[in-house]
């Protein structure tokens, strides 16, 4: 436990502040760092050596904090679905986007809100090559390492990420007129 | 063409002020909750192992049953006399 206790302390905040960066919710980035620990303790003995330990903790990371959001949307839909027979108003408001990052200055919430409804509206792999790109500030090589991919297919990935948001914000312009 | 110039300008803007998210600390509640379901997985864990030891020792007694009723009953009857009494080994030419 103590060398476990070791291994937690150095790599907790990584892990915190990524899935932070796809829920944007402390709560909900407080349970998948513990999803992600609990996997490591359960699978450290799966993990080869062919990456290095913090790739794949990253690794497992994403692709926590990517079920999780799945989870979460199913019991969202479930809830809307109960609500149109039940009537019942109270579920409807968990739908809301609960947005709450302690890494964003209050002044700058309310665009940083708008820009992450864009980004979470992105296909999974351009959200994560902008999130760890763009927020953690890994390298091309560092991202096609961790997403096991190769680098013109980051670059290709970033690339259409900014295109679909550069859309998007397109959009919300035009509506505000 | 400046417009399209300009809403470029302001995504990647947009995206630039990304790098202005600062990197928060784990809260250590997390810890907490985290070493209580490391407690919980491990002692999920011996029941688990203590039905596998059973399920194996069922097993094993299975096999040497079935090696037992399998074997010729000749066989095993020289063998029980033998064992019964070893001294039947002496007249045996």
């Amino acid at each position: 436990m103590n060398n476990f206790k070791a291994l937690y302390e150095q790599y907790k905040n990584r892990v915190y502040n990524l899935a932070l960066h796809y829920v944007q919710n402390t709560e909900d980035a407080e349970e998948i760092t513990q999803d992600v620990f609990i996997q490591i303790y359960e699978k450290h003995h799966t993990f080869r050596e062919e990456s290095s330990f913090g790739t794949w903790v990253y690794r497992i990371t994403i692709n926590q904090s990517l079920n999780f959001i799945r989870a979460k949307s199913r019991q969202k839909r479930f809830a809307i679905f109960s609500s149109l027979f039940h009537f019942n108003e109270g579920s409807l408001k968990h739908d809301q986007f609960d947005f709450n990052h302690p890494g964003i200055l209050m002044e700058e919430k309310e665009s940083m809100k708008i820009l992450f409804t864009h980004i979470n509206d992105l296909p999974v792999q351009q959200r994560t090559v902008l999130i760890l790109m763009k927020i953690e500030n890994k390298s091309q090589k560092e991202v096609s390492e961790i997403l096991e991919i190769s680098a013109k297919a980051v670059e290709s990935l970033m690339q259409r990420a900014k295109v679909n948001l550069r859309k998007k914000l397109n959009q919300t312009k035009e509506n505000e007129k | 063409m400046k417009n399209k110039v300009s809403n470029i300008d302001s995504m990647e803007k947009q995206i630039e002020k990304l790098k202005l998210i600062r990197k928060v600390e784990t809260p250590e509640a997390v810890w907490d909750l985290l070493a209580v379901r490391l407690i919980k997985a491990q002692s999920m864990r011996l029941p688990v192992y203590y039905t596998y030891l059973a399920a194996a020792c069922v097993l094993l007694l299975l096999s040497v049953n079935i090696t037992l009723l399998l074997k010729p009953s000749s066989e095993a009857n020289l063998l029980e006399v033998l064992l019964l009494n070893p001294s039947n080994m002496l007249y045996h030419d």
